[in-house]
């Protein structure tokens, strides 16, 4: 025993060794990327140079984003770094994670302080807010008005605003839809048979005679689907007259046509329950399987047919197309919500540059580059022209497959463009979707901003409430929202439960700091 | 008495029998069932539902995973070389280790214990050790990367300890006495002493190298070094995100049942490991039960 005294001091000894060691030379290693922070100021001369390329150092930037893997990365960089090199007089190496990893990754990579220029953050993967308060993003201000002009100007001031934590600006826009109204998809075919006039509707009750019919004529359709991890409630606030304040399940909703933000417990609303009550009709009546409230996937059931509509859909331009190569059917679609701009969806993706970044100016003149070269752009999206895909037409700039070749064998088709840049300057999949970005941009237009846009909720200080609440939400509400379960018997269960697990307290603090931010805009 | 207990025997044994063979049957049909799934047809297996036949017998599944063969072997080859190298390495290292502590004249027995238990109750932490190997040690994107981290596992060497300590000490002494050294000693009188034990722990390293795909997330870009179960999982994973999110230029790809093929390849080869270790296995299971 005696011996053992020693032993601990000695360890314990190590222990704060390492941890003050440890300390030492994160503050050592902050110190020059805090230097490089300020260096844009320092460099400012370099804006002008960056019309003669050959006067800036070659520099290599580093550029992590999420994907499958591509076969042909390699030849795509290559292509890109030939552009790249006669404009900034850099290369780029463009690291694809895996979706599956990508999180993990770029977490423990910020956290080490490894050394990269641009990666991929949004709110919901590498998530934007949290690397923000680790101090993983550099802010992008400054950088952004003196090396990208165009970007910045492509996006309305309003989408910036929402990027601000702090009052900075620490993701570049990926500029896109942004307003998206909410309403039902349905298959063209059973639309047809039973002559469905979607164009006077506006309200989900006015569906239930065409359901009717498909329950009485159609033996193994479904009328409606559901999928438990995609609540019908939740996604389509705007419907309800209402708009969610951070995480979208959290009690604590407000209603849009208010001049005053006052935030009301969603669930409590004369909106849900009529909701839930129609839900629940439809379930006795066959519109919903019984089941509904366990399923987590549809797309094979879709694809076999088994379901005749989808409520709660998203309707954008060229959704219909997307339906049809999902599922395999055509699809007719009708909104009924109006479009709405929130946060979430402002900031869905974003390029953000590294803290550790050592050219954030080069990085900066990347992203004005892949946001205004439409070549350079389309590369990164599309790949190389006859190699993985073809133009069909050219003058409408849509693409296709190179003859003889089938969607499996393309050696890069990472399908994601709405992750590089402004998708406005995308090609289009099909003749189809030829005119949809300026649909889109339209749609952009005359979206109604959430009063809220720009505002984001910090959980910290009711997480528990957050935590509990969310696990009597997941208890009730698809059983609420799928009708399997008599609301006029569980919903004030439901509801006790919420309180008890602090659902006003949540309430209570999104108001808080609604009003604080409300008054701080003054 | 004597002839009521002998009659009572049988239905005994017959409900233990019914009881052992309803939990292997349990055991036994998921797999059956994953198995036949991977061989359906996906379209057939969404009408139908599983079932322990394939209702319309499909390669599909399969043949999407091997699209890209090369990748999926080398892979396979990975996997392969990190676990034997890996197991063999391990229980080298974490036997030498745990041999000292066990013998009771081996001084720095008690604050070499200490050390080991320290790091049991307290770990650096996921960046501090992601900076040890990436920075100090410099082994991102190598094999090594994938087993040295697993090298020692504080468990396994107290589980070893105390195994070994129920090795009489008198051995050792006549051992001793006729002459031999401490690495003969080792070698030939203490291991095949404890081959229960060295099994035990040979499986556990064993299937903690084949299904480790974390080490994998950290550590490795290169695609040439992707270990099985890492593949696997991003395969699947991004399955998901494809199908969810499709455009006009990929094709739907089949899920459930490539979900199930993957599990398939997955459990593979490791099944015949069970095989290799259960002779020692049941012996092993009584490892460190008599000394705590």
């Amino acid at each position: 025993m005696r011996k053992r005294k020693p032993m601990f001091l000695l360890l314990s000894a190590l222990l704060m060794m390492t941890m003050v060691t440890a300390a030492c030379t994160k503050k050592e290693e902050a110190k020059p990327s805090a230097s490089e922070s300020s260096s844009p100021q320092k460099s400012a001369g370099a804006s002008e140079q960056a019309s003669e390329p050959s006067a800036l150092e070659p520099v290599e930037l580093t550029y992590y984003f999420p994907g499958t893997p591509q076969r042909d990365l390699a030849l795509v960089e290559a292509e890109m770094n030939k552009i790249l090199k006669e404009k900034i007089n850099a290369t780029i190496k463009l690291n694809l994670l895996d979706w599956g990893s990508f999180e993990q990754k770029m977490n423990v990579m910020s956290g080490a302080g490894d050394s990269f220029d641009l990666m991929f953050t949004a709110p919901w993967i590498n998530n934007y807010y949290q690397n923000v308060a680790k101090g993983a993003l550099l802010p992008l201000d400054d950088l952004l008005d003196q090396y990208a002009p165009k970007t910045k100007a492509a996006v309305p001031q309003s989408v910036w605003d929402s990027t601000k934590i702090n009052g900075k600006i620490y993701g570049s826009i990926n500029w896109q839809i942004v307003a998206m109204p909410y309403g039902v998809s349905i298959r063209k075919d059973l639309a047809d048979k039973y002559k469905l006039d979607l164009s006077q509707m506006t309200k989900y009750e006015q569906l239930e005679p065409f359901f009717e019919q498909i329950v009485q004529n159609d033996k193994g359709v479904t009328p409606m689907s559901f999928q438990n991890n995609y609540d019908n409630f939740t996604v389509q606030a705007p419907y309800f007259g209402m708009d969610t304040i951070g995480e979208d399940a959290s009690p604590g909703w407000y209603y849009l046509n208010k001049p005053e933000v006052k935030v009301v417990n969603q669930y409590a609303t004369p909106e849900f329950k009529q909701f839930i009550d129609l839900m629940y009709q439809w379930n006795q009546k066959g519109y919903i399987r019984k089941d509904a409230s366990s399923i987590t996937d549809t797309t094979s059931d879709f694809k076999a047919g088994k379901y005749a509509a989808n409520v709660g859909f998203p309707v954008k331009p060229g959704a219909e197309g997307e339906l049809k190569t999902r599922y395999g059917f055509e699809f007719v679609t009708k909104a009924f919500s109006q479009p709405l701009i929130t946060t979430g969806r402002a900031i869905a993706t974003m390029t953000g540059i590294s803290k550790t970044s050592k050219n954030p100016e080069r990085a900066m003149m990347f992203i004005e580059l892949i946001n205004s070269d439409k070549d350079l752009y389309n590369l990164l999206c599309h790949g190389i022209e006859g190699k993985h895909y073809v133009f069909t037409n050219k003058d409408k700039g849509v693409i296709g497959l190179p003859e003889g070749v089938k969607p499996e064998e393309v050696g890069y088709t990472p399908g994601t463009d709405w992750m590089f840049g402004n998708q406005f300057n995308g090609f289009y999949a099909s003749e189809a979707d030829v005119g949809n970005w300026d649909k889109t941009i339209e749609l952009n237009n005359q979206a109604v901003s959430s009063s809220l846009l720009g505002f984001n909720f910090n959980p910290d200080p009711v997480k528990t409430e957050l935590t509990q609440t969310a696990s009597v939400t997941k208890q009730y509400l698809s059983a609420l929202t799928t009708g399997t379960v008599d609301p006029n018997k569980v919903l004030p269960t439901f509801l006790d439960k919420l309180k008890a697990a602090g659902a006003d307290k949540i309430a209570a603090e999104k108001q808080k700091q609604i009003d604080e931010w409300i008054s701080s805009k003054k | 008495m004597e002839l009521r207990k002998r009659s009572r025997l049988p239905a005994a044994q017959i409900m233990l029998h019914v009881i052992l063979l309803i939990i292997s049957l349990l055991c036994i049909l998921p797999l059956i069932v994953v198995i036949s799934a991977s061989l359906s047809d996906e379209a057939a297996l969404t009408q139908n539902g599983y079932s322990l036949i394939p209702t319309q017998f499909s390669l599909d599944a399969y043949q999407f995973l091997f699209r890209q063969p090369d990748q999926l072997l080398r892979s396979y080859g990975v996997t392969f070389l990190v676990t034997g190298i890996g197991t063999i390495a391990s229980l080298l290292v974490t036997s030498l280790l745990a041999y000292p502590l066990s013998r009771k004249d081996f001084q720095l027995r008690r604050s070499l214990s200490m050390y080991i238990l320290f790091t049991m109750l307290f770990s650096g932490g996921l960046v501090p050790s992601y900076m040890v190997v990436s920075r100090v040690f410099h082994l991102k994107d190598t094999i090594w990367s994938l087993i040295l981290p697993y090298l020692v596992i504080a468990w396994f060497v107290f589980l070893m300890r105390t195994f070994f300590a129920t090795i009489p000490d008198e051995i050792i002494e006549s051992a001793k006495i006729d002459g031999v050294g401490e690495y003969r000693l080792y070698f030939q009188i203490i291991v095949p002493l404890s081959t229960p034990v060295l099994a035990t722990i040979g499986l556990f390293c064993t299937l903690n190298y084949w299904n480790d795909w974390y080490l994998a997330l950290l550590y490795i870009d290169d695609r040439n070094l992707i270990p099985l179960q890492y593949l696997l999982m991003n395969i699947m994973k991004n399955i998901e995100v494809i199908n969810s999110s499709v455009n006009a230029t990929t094709s739907i790809i089949p899920s459930d049942t490539v979900r199930m093929a993957t599990a398939t390849l997955a459990i593979g080869p490791i099944i015949f490991v069970y095989l290799f270790f259960q002779k020692f296995f049941v012996r092993g299971l009584t490892v460190g039960a008599v000394k705590g």
